[in-house]
């Protein structure tokens, strides 16, 4: 399919009716579900992913990243105001949005994070496009082999990525692998590890584990932690022309915070959680007047802010050109691409160009809308946060709950959801990282697949193919530097 | 033995038989089927040996790394668990109770009854809304999921064990 035909079918296809529909409505629950502290974008394309099944593909894309792609710009308003991060990629916003909120001027905070939200985002979705061809010639020049060990690559820099203990991550992705097992072997069709049951004969599903294991103990939280924004804060967040100000002034530094979070993007492993540390911290270190950082200085909303909005776009290049999720989120959109018949790779890189361009148009319309709704609507939306956790809780369980129903719409479901609930909770409580399980349940039965087509076309001289080589020398050398440092923080 | 590494020597153990299961179950396949689980039931053996070598020969210093990374989700400290009274487990498992309830009655009521009943009771007596308030919130959410679940997207519902034996019973 021609770029060009792919961009306009893609791109036009979301202001067209229902895409266009979809796409507001994934917007507005995104925009509610970054607002409420704890609740992030993982938890809500988790529990928003069965229903997606019964939309078209334009629509499906349409209403997942319209949800996904503006919890990072609403999340600010909980972090500013509340002092406690909206969603994981809002932590660092928290060390000078919440004194900024605290000293009168949460108007100008949020403002300034709304209008850098919105360029990251833009600008996010302006790179996948920039990159596609580079990407997409490399990725329809090589084959299963390749494939295979990135996926290995990719697995493997998530587990050693993921938590303190590079090696706790490596065991969870091998148990990630061992759950993806489940099922029917692809080879002879018989079930293995099922124990019986007919639920497990075409394998755990990923909507109740993903539930399970991230919007369970979230709400635990929720239910544990009771928080409420002040009335005195809500007032002080109506005048945000200020922080729009702030934005352009500081356009250096926002630039340089959404080329690091595209970059940390573009690593799968390397998620939401980090990419805002990463850019405050480069802030701090490369802005004048440091000893101004934490005190409440709009510099340190605007870099995290950037950053964790143009995350998105960098996430979408690994996950779209070569299947490996860039996160957890990006995960699940897999699924979503492959329940509508779309393989990652060589599939839509050549054939379905226009559901890749679909994707990034809603990523940066999303982030378009979304920054010029909260600029006006803040005051109102923000009083959102300030519904009883409890209140929110019992909401949440029964949508968790449909959610979950919808896989296979049978009580297996719900033991699922509420077994990896328990594991999650307890992963979250021991610090074993829990996003190598979600992206080991997608990318294991590709890696078999993609293993078993390597064997069969090369024999075992697919493992002296230069580029596996090459890919398999980077995986072990980003695994020792990953032990290394995991062993000098243990020293220190 | 600190907390943090007794519950790391459990998941290792348990984990340690998972990948064990894995290999020996797959040892019964062809080898074209067994190769993949294999594989991994070996790697994942070897990978969980290490770890309960490092957790049996601990290191000099006391690990209070919080780590470098996390994909997603909220930042996991390694080892140490995070400051958490015995009351905030209550609360937890407490929640855990009512979710596992709310799944029991639907098994045995049905969905359309069971989600009412969980919004009305959760809300009276965790949230301490009024009996009024509650049950308007319970009937606002049947009416939802009738609407948005039965007549939209056609799901298909749970009866209940009730509903079954009372259709069969003589």
């Amino acid at each position: 399919m021609p770029v060009l035909d792919a961009a306009l079918e893609g791109i036009g296809a979301l202001f067209l009716w229902p895409a266009i529909g979809y796409l507001l409505l994934g917007i507005s629950i995104g925009i509610v579900v970054g607002i409420l502290p704890g609740l992030g974008g993982l938890s809500a394309v988790a529990m928003l992913l069965p229903f997606s099944f019964l939309l078209d593909a334009y629509s499906a894309m349409a209403f997942l990243m319209g949800v996904y792609a503006v919890t990072t710009t609403a999340d600010t308003i909980a972090s500013v105001l509340l002092g406690v991060p909206g969603t994981s990629g809002s932590q660092a916003t928290i060390l000078d949005g919440y004194p900024m909120a605290r000293k009168g001027e949460a108007g100008r905070a949020l403002g300034a994070a709304y209008a850098v939200s919105m360029a990251g985002g833009v600008a996010g979705g302006v790179l996948v496009i920039a990159s596609l061809p580079l990407v997409r010639e490399l990725v329809l020049s090589v084959g299963s082999p390749e494939f295979f060990m990135l996926g290995v690559f990719g697995l493997l820099l998530v587990g050693a990525l993921s938590g303190g203990s590079p090696l706790r991550g490596i065991v969870v992705v091998l148990f990630a692998l061992a759950l993806a097992m489940v099922g029917t072997s692809p080879q002879e069709g018989l079930p293995r590890y099922t124990f019986g049951e007919a639920y497990l004969l075409d394998g755990i599903k990923i909507v109740p584990v993903v539930l399970g294991l991230f919007a369970l103990p979230e709400l635990l939280d929720l239910f544990v932690h009771r928080t409420s924004i002040s009335r005195a804060a809500l007032e002080s967040a109506r005048d945000m022309k200020e922080g729009v100000l702030d934005a352009v002034r500081h356009w250096w530094l926002a630039l340089r915070s959404i080329c690091i979070g595209v970059y940390v993007g573009m690593i799968p492993g390397l998620g939401a959680t980090i990419v805002d540390w990463v850019a405050y911290g480069h802030a701090v270190q490369s802005e004048k007047n440091p000893e101004r950082f934490g005190s409440g200085d709009v510099r340190g909303v605007i870099a995290p802010e950037a950053a964790n909005n143009a995350l998105k776009g960098g996430a979408l290049v690994p996950t779209l050109a070569i299947g490996v999720p860039g996160n957890a989120p990006m995960a699940l959109f897999l699924v979503a691409l492959t329940t509508h018949g779309i393989s990652p790779g060589p599939d839509i890189m050549s054939n379905r160009l226009d559901v890749l361009f679909a994707l990034v148009g809603a990523l940066v319309i999303a982030n378009v809308v979304a920054a010029g709704l909260l600029l006006v609507a803040t005051p109102y939306l923000a009083r959102i946060a300030q519904i009883r956790g409890t209140i929110i809780v019992a909401v949440v369980v029964v949508a968790a709950l449909m959610g979950a129903w919808m896989s296979t719409q049978s009580m297996g479901d719900w033991i699922v959801l509420l077994a990896f609930g328990v594991v999650g909770y307890v992963m979250k409580r021991w610090g074993w990282p829990r996003a190598p399980i979600a992206l080991g349940l997608v990318l294991g039965p590709l890696l078999e697949r993609y293993l078993h087509l390597s064997i069969n076309v090369y024999g075992f001289e697919w493992l002296m193919r230069p580029v596996v080589l090459v890919i398999f020398a980077l995986a072990v050398w980003a695994l020792y530097t990953q032990f290394r440092r995991s062993h000098r923080r243990v020293r220190r | 033995m600190r907390a943090g590494t007794r519950a790391d020597l459990v998941v290792s153990i348990f984990l340690a038989a998972v990948f064990v299961f894995l290999a020996v179950e797959a040892g019964a396949w062809d080898y074209r089927s067994a190769l993949f689980p294999q594989a991994i039931g070996v790697a994942g053996l070897a990978a969980v040996g290490v770890l309960l070598v490092v957790l049996a020969v601990p290191p000099r210093v006391p690990d209070r790394a919080s780590g470098s990374a996390v994909a997603d989700g909220p930042r996991e400290p390694a080892g140490a668990p995070p400051p958490a009274g015995s009351r905030d487990h209550v609360r937890a498992f407490r929640l855990l109770a009512w979710i596992a309830a709310v799944i029991g009655l639907s098994w045995l009521l049905g969905q359309m009854v069971a989600m009412p009943l969980f919004m009305l009771g959760f809300l009276r007596f965790e949230a301490g809304l009024r009996w009024l308030t509650a049950s308007f919130a319970a009937l606002l959410t049947g009416g939802f999921l009738y609407v948005v679940f039965d007549r939209v997207l056609t799901v298909t519902w749970l009866d209940g064990a009730v509903y079954r034996w009372a259709a069969t019973a003589p």
